[in-house]
């Protein structure tokens, strides 16, 4: 089932929370060095679908395999040590600790002790915090604590990054920042999956984009494809709309 | 994280503290040094809640169970012959570790079960509710531990003190052993705050779920941490029954739980000195309202808790070393420092 040019495949999945079915038989692929965007109305099982890959939810039924291993049933501290990391939807920041404080727990399960200091500023550099200053998180804005959980992630150097709306509440400059910091990452040849409610940040961004619906599979192509797609539009906006 | 000032009122605070216990002994009659000597056992105990609470947000209302678990087991293991040195090691080593091994058997159907933290809280305090009833029935003749009897509402009486190669500790020797490991913990949790292993625990302390994503294996850190915290306080338990020769099973009670609760709720969960220091002021305090043997003294307590928890909901340890440090940096002028060195500072210390 796995080619070379697949770092996530998802095949068949489905989530039942007692009779509830948040997700349902759905797949998808997401290949090395892209970035593709998984988006979908409210309640459409995009989260779920994160929560799965991660293991904080085991499916029920189907197989999510990273880099060719099956993870289905691994833990979600194993999976974290695979080369994935994960930036979730509400910030998950350390709120009462500094923003060095954050990273240096994000970044001491990968890297050796007498190496943290550089690593710490490494990661402030890479995502271009340093003019935040040391502040305690909880002092720190919305847009701010993102991209703070963005260095976070970016700690365990993963191949893989999901990023949960990470456009959500940020005004227009910040988003413009977080999508070049995407891109920016991206370049480096990093993964990146996200899922975003914001189709403008969708449009700066995205390669590839994978539909969801009712916790089904819905579409799947290029940006512009699916931006097309009239059954897409409908699903989002109602019928005689576009996404666009 | 960093350079950190060495001059801080926290550590001047401590410094006073720990060299005043020092010489405590030379200026005051064995009736002082013996309570005193309680105090230190309170703070060990303190300690025990302090790891779970306070570095990694574990909500222990049974911290006593183990408390007195491990004083009963040091008191049986002792008295099967009071004159045997090697059976007083042996009962504080087994207080230890069968404190640890419940505390981790305790602390690993929580965390691995997914037990809500809000049911943490409960489940130690039904620990210690049924430990105590328990231990209260065991009256009757047919209730010996290797030939010990429980004695149940009156416990255990003439438990030996603590004694190593012969040599017995009893009193002024009490109070230089229970100051210098109450000593040795608070440095090891000092350390601690400062240390990849601390970071780890605030991290699950401020969001377990975040840090199981960060590949910290939280259910198994958790559990590890219950256990420490059972071992540290069944240890505490074994200073105690040696220190009054005595155990009953009030000391496996909700009454001493809710003690540690209470200082550490009230010191604040942020610093272990703060908590080491009010541990001995409350403990003090409570003791002189007691002896001055007015029925309001717990009334007074009463007040002064609820005052302290509305108007420094963070805690007295770190409000007063906060103010202390401000008053420090108003009366020490800084050193002069090359521009880049305060600019490399501030972005340390912002906050």
């Amino acid at each position: 089932m796995q080619t070379d040019n697949m770092i996530l495949s998802i095949q068949k999945v489905t989530k039942n929370f007692g009779a509830i079915s948040a997700v349902s038989d759905f797949s998808m692929d997401v290949k090395k060095g892209e970035i593709h965007c998984l988006i979908g109305p409210n309640g459409a099982g995009k989260t779920t679908v994160f929560k799965m890959i991660t293991g904080v939810y085991p499916p029920t039924y189907g197989k999510i395999y990273l880099k060719d291993r099956d993870i289905t049933n691994l833990s979600t501290s194993k999976k974290m040590k695979m080369g994935m990391s994960i930036k979730m939807q509400v910030p998950g920041v350390y709120s009462e600790l500094t923003l060095r404080e954050n990273i240096r727990i994000a970044a001491q399960n990968f890297t050796e002790e007498k190496m943290i200091e550089e690593e710490i500023e490494r990661l402030i550099d890479e995502v271009g915090i340093r003019d935040l200053g040391n502040p305690k998180v909880k002092n720190m804005s919305h847009g701010q604590q993102q991209w703070l959980e963005i260095a976070m992630a970016l700690a365990a150097k993963p191949e893989l990054l999901l990023l949960d709306e990470p456009a959500a509440g940020l005004g227009p400059d910040e988003t413009d920042f977080t999508a070049n910091l995407v891109l920016d990452l991206n370049a480096k040849g990093m993964t990146i999956l996200f899922i975003e409610h914001d189709m403008n940040f969708v449009k700066k961004i995205a390669q590839n984009v994978t539909v969801m619906n009712n916790g089904k599979f819905f579409a799947e192509g290029d940006l512009d494809s699916i931006l097309n797609n009239e059954g897409v539009a409908e699903i989002y906006l109602g019928k005689e709309a576009k996404v666009c | 994280m960093g350079n950190r000032r060495v001059f801080t009122s926290e550590n001047i605070l401590a410094a006073i503290f720990w060299l005043a216990c020092c010489t405590y002994p030379f200026l005051h009659n064995t009736y002082f040094v013996n309570n005193f000597t309680y105090y230190f056992i309170m703070i060990i105990f303190m300690m025990s809640l302090y790891v779970l609470w306070g570095f990694t947000g574990i909500f222990s209302f049974g911290q006593a169970a183990f408390f007195g678990a491990g004083a009963y087991i040091y008191g049986i293991v002792s008295k099967i012959n009071p004159d045997n040195s090697a059976l007083n090691i042996l009962g504080i080593l087994m207080a230890v570790l069968i404190c640890f091994s419940a505390a981790a058997i305790l602390g690993m159907f929580i965390y691995y079960g997914h037990i809500s933290a809000n049911f943490i809280g409960i489940i130690t305090f039904c620990l210690s509710l049924v430990l105590q009833t328990f231990m209260t029935q065991t009256s009757g003749p047919e209730w010996q531990v290797l030939g010990v009897p429980l004695g149940g509402y009156n416990g255990l009486n003439a438990i030996p003190s603590i004694s190593i190669m012969g040599f017995s500790f009893e009193k002024n020797s009490m109070y230089f052993l229970c100051m210098a490991l109450a000593f040795v913990f608070y440095l090891i949790f000092r350390k601690m705050q400062h240390s990849r292993i601390g970071y780890m625990l605030f991290g699950i302390r401020e969001n377990a779920e975040r840090s199981e994503l960060f590949g910290y294996n939280t259910a198994w850190i958790s559990t590890l941490v219950f256990a420490a915290g059972g071992a540290i306080a069944g240890f505490a338990g074994v200073l105690y029954a040696s220190w009054g020769s005595y155990v009953v099973p009030s000391t496996l009670g909700t009454s001493i739980s809710f003690i540690g609760v209470i200082i550490i709720a009230l010191a604040g969960r942020y610093s272990i000195t703060g908590a080491t220091l009010f541990t001995f002021i409350y403990v003090w305090f409570t003791r002189f309202l007691a002896s001055q043997g007015s029925a309001y003294s717990q009334i007074v307590q009463g007040i002064l808790l609820v005052l302290i928890m509305l108007f420094i909901p963070r805690g007295i340890g770190e409000t007063v070393f906060s103010l202390g440090d401000i008053l420090i940096d108003k009366l020490i002028p800084k050193k002069k420092v090359k521009k880049d060195q305060v600019q490399k500072e501030v972005t340390r210390y912002a906050d």
